[in-house]
């Protein structure tokens, strides 16, 4: 319990006859990144506007790093960064100007401020443009600088709601990287988005919600063996796949069959299990080129989760 | 500045954001062409210092009042239609910092205009000691209405719930015009204090004098002042989540009614029922049941809360307004209703018929709160309405005006006053049984 940095227990929100989230209880380990995918109007914002405490729940709590969002709701705010759906700045405003409202406002000490707003603009690569108006910058930069100022005063937690939306390929690829970089600095980050794809480069941990119902929740290997039972491997060998398909036929394995120039077969073990096919190919005198999962990554356990029943 | 804008985040905001050098100068430039404009009509008509003055604090305060009004009355409705709002909501700033940030900060150009055109009236002072009375007078005064007037600005922003959309580009103009009215008013008021048999102030059988009049006006501007920020913070307050306090509203009821008894205790002493000391703390409990909004998610929540003093804290605003009112008209009735001209006795029943009403009218809304409707307190207001309306229609005609008591609050001395206080308790008790039976049925249906 102790490393998880949020905690939730039967949370749960109603608007009107409405029920946005219904009684969810899941964990977050300190350090992870955490996807949180579902359709439009599966609670992801709502979860967040909870986890934020910037929403009283109608039922149940969670614990943000230690603190009860029902007990002390602004005890929460200084341990989370906050990213809602839209972006929320000041348009009049310089990005130096906006940083330094925001640094007051979180009662960063005078003399540390200058160097926190230079250390920010660097992080979000937005330092050549301290001196701009933000109605002057493209949605791209809005996103970082709101981005930055979530990370002003350095709250270990990240909640960040469609971050990518309505960003062109190469923005998204920035934010992308700035996302590798804030999980090495040790952040632990709950990124709610429709981009799957994307997510996977980063992610470790995923939580799928549908109709305010949390489907699966915990590390990507873990959710992805709680909904999709069987895993498809691809296994490509130099020359002639013929010697790879006799030997996993011997081994047992589920529907092997040549497909193009790979074998793919079905596999429902652990990966423990899994390493030792592939050590008996080798055994085998087998030059195996590739050895992995097809699919199997947020995206295919995302749509797979979706057979399932709530 | 620093110092200020370090303590208050947001005037360092407001100043980046309305004070850009082309706007400061203008309005220096702007300033200046008033004060010289002035002067010369004022030279040429009647040429005395006291007119040049009264002419330049009326523009100065008119403009701070009605332009300050206008910016403290889009503060916090601009964030949330900006969508800003949240990200100051997850700020450390608590909701005393943020009201006082905004009721500063967000009319600082209009206090820059202010300061433009301040060296004008001191020259005056300094050049025509003779009008330090009327100098003194009108700023006292107009940087208590200035004050009185943004804050309440501040208040209707605060509760503003519609984006600045419909009739919340309202309010500000709206409290503006009314803030302007009660600056020229006790402007004029002071005005009139120089003359011979001036209106003085009588409150609580003392009469101030001019110079005491006029404090005690300003002090009152600044009184109430205080109130309306205070009820903005509590209202950002429930925004930022801070714990409520249980003592706020009843406190502003008691001051309200006591104030208001001040000015009509000869009044009371006759025998007369001190009503509008009821009546006005009765309405603003009405105005606070009507904005507090708390729903079924609020009252299951609070029932079902374990720690007492929180519990008292979270109270239901219209359950601490109707007490209070209960408590105000109590204390009315002992202060004032033992005594009097006899014929007049019979009006002291209004003491409990007018809360008893009250009482009905708060838990018909809470009521209608916990039905299905969208709009639950414009529904209430409606049926409320037609409550007091129906059988005024309908008995008065008909000359059945012996049942009026039952429905209106009304005193018909020859009744007893059990017969005359029969309909309102009837009314009052079968409003809280049905009300007790919806808070059960609601809660059921919820667990």
């Amino acid at each position: 319990m102790k490393d998880n940095i949020v905690s939730t227990s039967a949370l749960r929100r109603e608007y009107g006859e409405v029920v946005a989230v219904r009684d969810m209880a899941f964990s977050v380990p300190r350090g992870a990144v955490m996807a949180l995918v579902g359709p439009n109007g599966a609670g992801k914002s709502t979860l967040l506007k909870m986890l934020s405490a910037v929403l009283e729940p109608t039922r149940g709590t969670a614990v943000v790093n230690g603190v009860d969002i029902n007990e002390d709701p602004r005890g929460v705010h200084s341990s989370v960064g906050f990213l809602p759906d839209f972006f929320g700045l000041y348009e009049e405003l310089t990005v130096e100007e906006y940083l330094e409202y925001f640094a007051r406002a979180y009662r960063v000490p005078r003399g540390r401020r200058e160097n926190l707003i230079t250390r920010t603009l660097a992080d979000v690569d937005l330092a050549g443009k301290a001196g701009s108006r933000v109605q002057a910058l493209s949605r791209g930069m809005r996103q970082r600088l709101a981005i930055g100022r979530t990370l002003l005063h350095e709250p270990p937690l990240l909640l960040l709601d469609e971050p990518a939306s309505g960003l062109d390929p190469e923005s998204r690829h920035d934010l992308q990287k700035l996302f590798t970089r804030l999980s090495r600095a040790g952040k632990t980050l709950i990124v709610s988005s429709h981009i799957l794809t994307e997510l996977e480069d980063y992610c470790t941990h995923v939580a799928i919600l549908r109709e305010g119902c949390l489907v699966a929740c915990g590390s990507l290997a873990e959710v992805r063996a709680s909904i999709v039972k069987k895993r498809r491997v691809r296994v490509r060998a130099a020359g002639s796949q013929e010697g790879a398909l006799q030997l996993l036929r011997a081994a047992g394995l589920e529907n092997p069959a040549v497909e193009g120039a790979s074998v793919f077969f079905d596999f429902s073990g652990n990966d423990e299990e899994l390493a030792a096919v592939l050590k008996r190919l080798l055994d085998g005198g087998v030059k195996v080129l590739h050895f992995g999962e097809e699919g199997g990554g947020i995206q295919d356990t995302y749509l797979a989760s979706l057979e399932k029943k709530l | 500045m620093s110092l200020l804008s370090d303590l208050f985040p947001e005037i360092y905001r407001y100043r980046a954001q309305e004070a850009g050098r082309t706007r400061l100068i203008s309005g220096l430039a702007a300033a200046l062409a008033i004060c010289a404009a002035t002067g010369y009509s004022i030279a040429k008509t009647t040429a005395s210092w006291s007119d040049y003055l009264s002419a330049v604090t009326t523009m100065q305060f008119n403009m701070l009042v009605f332009y300050g009004t206008l910016c403290a009355a889009k503060s916090v409705t601009q964030e949330k239609a900006e969508r800003t709002w949240d990200f100051q909501r997850l700020t450390p700033l608590s909701s005393f910092e943020l009201g006082a940030g905004k009721l500063l900060g967000a009319p600082i150009f209009a206090w820059f205009l202010f300061a433009c055109l301040l060296p004008a009236a001191v020259l005056t002072l300094l050049l025509a000691p003779e009008v330090y009375q009327n100098f003194f007078n009108r700023y006292a005064l107009g940087l208590a209405a200035a004050l009185l007037s943004m804050s309440v600005g501040l208040l209707a922003s605060s509760y503003d719930d519609t984006g600045g959309s419909g009739m919340g580009h309202l309010s500000g103009p709206l409290v503006g015009l009314a803030g302007v009215t009660i600056l020229n008013s006790s402007f004029n008021y002071a005005g009139r204090l120089a003359l011979p048999y001036p209106e003085l102030v009588h409150f609580y059988g003392l009469e101030l004098g001019p110079a005491l009049s006029v404090a005690f006006l300003a002090a009152s501007f600044l009184a109430f002042a205080a109130w309306a920020f205070l009820g903005a913070r509590y209202r950002i307050g429930r925004d930022l989540l801070e714990k409520r306090r249980a003592w706020r509203l009843p406190a502003f009821l008691f001051f309200l009614a006591w104030y208001t008894a001040g000015f009509e205790r000869a009044r009371a002493g006759s025998g007369q029922p001190a009503l509008t000391a009821l009546l006005l703390p009765g309405l603003a409990a009405y105005i606070a049941a009507f904005l507090s909004g708390e729903r079924q998610e609020y009252w299951r929540r609070w029932l079902e809360g374990e720690d007492p003093a929180r519990r008292l804290d979270d109270t239901p605003a219209w359950l601490k307004g109707a007490a209070a009112v209960l408590v105000i008209a109590a204390a009315l009735y002992l202060v004032y209703g033992f005594g009097g001209a006899p014929d007049l006795k019979a009006y002291t029943r209004l003491y409990a018929i007018l809360p008893l009403f009250l009482l009905r009218d708060l838990m018909f809304l809470q009521w209608c709160r916990f039905s299905a409707s969208r709009r639950p307190e414009m529904m209430g207001l409606a049926y409320l309405a037609l409550a007091y309306a129906l059988p005024l229609i309908i008995l008065l005609p008909t000359k059945m005006t012996v049942f009026l008591p039952a429905f209106v609050p009304y005193v018909r001395a020859e009744l007893s006053a059990a017969a005359n206080l029969a309909g309102p308790l009837a009314q009052a008790l079968l409003m809280g049984y049905l009300l007790k039976i919806k808070i059960k049925a609601v809660l059921a249906e919820e667990n």
